[in-house]
């Protein structure tokens, strides 16, 4: 709201404004001379043939040209505009806000509730509901994870199968939506060196089989892998150290797994505890651990 | 009453000495109009050529090959661009530079500065519009080219005001005729508003940021691309709507006491309107209110010009069936009354709350770019460019089918765009049974497929009729010289 000297101006100049539209439309209908055109026999003739019709203004246009002003000055004396002059209304857009969000409340507050405090297997019985969550999951989480939550581009994982970095029952996931992860895995190619990265890389690859009683990479894997992926490969959800005795393999198993290996890797799940209340986290948890999800 | 003793009657203006009457007898400079001419059909040509692409691309968004330079967000600005500066632009100047002689009495004042003018708007939009291409942006809504266009626009513009004020200034009839009143409403204030809206500090050829910040840049911006549509999609077309209207018709302005009015209440009303443009977003309560008042206002002078229109064909509705200039300019009337009808009502912030962002808006900018701003164009380009040779036009029937292909692909389009905005905005604020977003932007996005595919065929309609226009204006002029035409 502008105080002082600027909100005097845009007073001034509005009303100005307004009321001088006003005069300017009643003197051309009531003023002198009446409200007639020029002639057209006595006007001027542009280029050959272009003279000044002689027909008076309509009144229909005077009468909207008033009402108009008219709602102007009655809109302007309701609601912000003249200058400091709150309105009459007292209207903000903070107000207005703060109303639809009471209505809303009103509306779903307690509904919301009793979802946020409900068992899955309740909501997952619920098609509405879990209608509503495919939505959430559509307009949060499938920019990354794809519309059927299958994952994409070998950078954000797929939902649907069995492997679940961070834990897949359902508290870990809803920590996982609430506060986000951040997955480090450090380079290993100046510890190993080349050969060293390519003779774990066959060691990993071998891990799906079972653990090898014998192979070059197995002393190296069994010294600087272990602590975080376990002597047989399964992971340690506590720490995001995905599985590696399944052939699921978020970034590639080709080039890409050497890359990991020697590179090393950093995820990240921004978290959405600001973003999603607790109803939606609760509706998504159930909607991503339902039987026919994975 | 003669032609001569109408140019008698005019009293002489306090300058005009000697030499005026001297530069009055040289026949009009009516080649520069002829050059512009050509270069609004060719802009015409090549900025709705981009629009159909990029509504193509919106249906298959492969057509862009990889290519950044044919990217949605580069082609939509050579788009706009195009068609606003390019066509619309120099059909303005063209029409502009030809009705203010005729309607002074008087060749043009610097006819040298005319040409200037008119080949360096071309080079300039050519070269801008490369610079687009190429990636260059000011990040500003329909003032897209960067700093260095900026200058050379200012520069021709003002020259473009000094050739027509100039004109003005040695007329050899005393009443300024009310065209020129919209012509040079149109100069003065693109002028004022290019300027200061440009204001930038470069920090490279290609890149410049605004002297303006944060929500002032916004009000900056908004205030200079709501005049531009008021100033020279509106005004502008007005001043070509007030010439060639009533000369076409053979009738006088309906009442032209009322057209001086509306250009001053329009003219008045109109600067304040810009803030429409922003409604909830964060800028003062009270210039958002002042910007919608502002609006209803405008309805006023708008319909009061488009019932003044109406109103002067009124009497030669015969010609309508004959002659396909003029049904085209006819059509643009009713076309000015629909979107400056759907503006005020836009602005109305409950309406806007559903209309902001969808592609309503898209809707109701075609709804007066091809109806009013394009068809006019059509219509007045049918009359002008015959009598610039001093012939008849190549193909009546030829231009007859072009205004039912312009009026169906408007017609579509605008449809088109209405069923997509309405559908848009609705799905947007629908909410579910527990009170979350009903629709995705996935699903709403998915579900305006038919839309987008009828807006194609829409473009493609009305492009296919500008080409035939294209075509029968090329044979029209065809190996004739510009026709030599003396003031009276």
């Amino acid at each position: 709201m502008p105080a002082g000297f600027w909100g005097g101006w845009v007073l001034t100049l509005t009303v100005l404004s307004v009321v001088g539209l006003a005069w300017f439309v009643f003197s051309l209908y009531f003023g002198g001379g009446g409200n007639q055109g020029g002639g057209e026999d006595e006007g001027p003739v542009w280029d050959g043939d272009l003279r000044e019709g002689a027909h008076p203004a309509p009144m229909w246009w005077f009468w909207m040209t008033l009402a108009a002003l008219v709602f102007s000055a009655i809109y302007l004396m309701l609601y912000p505009g003249l200058g400091s002059y709150a309105g009459a209304l007292r209207w903000t857009e903070g107000g207005r806000l703060a109303a639809s969000q009471a209505a809303w409340n009103t509306e779903f507050a307690e509904a919301r509730a009793a979802i946020a405090a409900a068992p899955l297997d309740e909501l997952q019985a619920d098609p509405k509901l879990m209608a509503a969550a495919g939505g959430l999951f559509g307009r949060h989480c499938a920019a990354c994870h794809g519309a059927d939550a299958g994952g994409q581009a070998n950078l954000f994982p797929n939902l649907t199968d069995a492997e679940w970095q961070w834990g897949g029952d359902a508290a870990a996931i809803e920590r996982t939506i609430r506060e986000g992860r951040v997955a480090v895995m450090v380079g290993w190619g100046a510890v190993l060196g080349q050969d060293g990265v390519a003779a774990v890389t066959d060691y990993v690859r071998e891990l799906p089989n079972g653990v090898p009683a014998e192979h070059p990479g197995k002393t190296r894997y069994e010294q600087f892998c272990v602590a975080c992926h376990g002597a047989d490969g399964a992971g340690q959800p506590l720490l995001g150290a995905p599985s590696l005795a399944n052939d699921i393999s978020l970034y590639g198993d080709g080039e890409a797994l050497v890359e990991s290996i020697r590179d090393g890797r950093g995820g990240e799940m921004p978290a959405f505890g600001e973003r999603l209340d607790d109803s939606q986290i609760r509706l998504l948890v159930a909607w991503l651990t339902r039987s026919e999800s994975s | 009453m003669s032609q001569a003793q109408a140019a008698a009657e005019g009293a002489s203006p306090p300058n005009a000495g000697a030499t005026a009457t001297a530069a009055a007898l040289a026949s009009y400079s009516d080649p520069v109009v002829r050059f512009l001419t050509a270069c609004a059909v060719a802009w015409a040509l090549a900025g709705m050529a981009a629009g159909v692409w990029i509504a193509a691309e919106l249906v298959w968004p492969g057509l862009d090959f990889g290519q950044p330079w044919l990217s949605y967000g580069r082609l939509r600005n050579l788009h706009t661009n195009g068609v606003i500066f390019g066509f619309g632009v120099s059909a303005l100047m063209g029409t502009a530079l030809y009705s203010v002689q005729r309607t002074c009495h008087v060749r043009l004042f610097a006819p040298g500065l005319a040409w200037f003018c008119a080949i360096g708007w071309q080079l300039g939009v050519l070269a801008g519009g490369a610079s687009l291409l190429a990636g260059w942006n000011a990040g500003k809504e329909y003032a897209e080219l960067e700093w260095p266009f900026d200058i050379a626009i200012a520069v021709v513009w003002v020259c473009f005001g000094v050739v027509f004020f100039g004109t003005i200034g040695r007329r050899r009839i005393r009443p300024i005729y009310v065209s020129n009143w919209f012509y040079g409403g149109l100069i003065i204030v693109i002028a004022m508003l290019h300027i200061v809206n440009s204001l930038a500090l470069p920090v490279g050829w290609g890149k410049s940021y605004s002297l303006f910040a944060g929500a002032q840049d916004a009000i900056v911006q908004w205030w200079y691309g709501h005049n531009a549509v008021g100033f020279l999609l509106t005004g502008g077309f007005l001043g070509m709507l007030y010439y060639f209207l009533p000369k076409h018709a053979g009738r006088p302005i309906w009442s032209y006491r009322l057209s001086i009015v509306a250009f001053w209440a329009f003219t008045y009303s109109y600067i304040w309107a810009g803030p429409h443009h922003l409604h909830y977003n964060a800028i003062p309560a009270w210039v958002q209110s002042l910007g919608m008042v502002m609006s209803l206002v405008l309805l006023a002078p708008s319909w009061a010009t488009m019932i003044n229109g109406v109103m002067t064909v009124a009497g030669a509705w015969r010609k309508l069936r004959t002659d396909p200039a003029l049904k085209f300019i006819v059509l643009a009337l009713a076309f000015y009354g629909l979107a400056t009808f759907e503006g005020p009502m836009m602005s109305i912030k409950s309406v806007n709350v559903v209309s902001h962002f969808t592609d309503w808006t898209v809707g109701h900018v075609h709804s007066g770019a091809l109806g009013w701003n394009a068809l006019i164009t059509f219509g007045t380009f049918y009359f002008l460019v015959p009598r610039l040779v001093g012939g008849a036009l190549h193909s009546v029937r030829l231009a007859n089918v072009h205004f039912w292909l312009a009026l169906a692909g408007t017609m579509l389009y605008v449809l088109a765009m209405w069923g997509a905005g309405v559908s848009q905005g609705v799905l947007w604020l629908a909410l579910d049974h527990i009170g979350d977003v009903r629709f995705g932007f996935r699903d709403i996005m998915a579900s305006m497929a038919p839309y987008y595919a009828l807006r194609l065929l829409a473009g493609v309609v009305f492009l296919v009729g500008a080409v035939l226009m294209a075509w029968n204006l090329w044979r029209t002029v065809q190996g004739r010289p510009t026709a030599v035409v003396h003031p009276p």
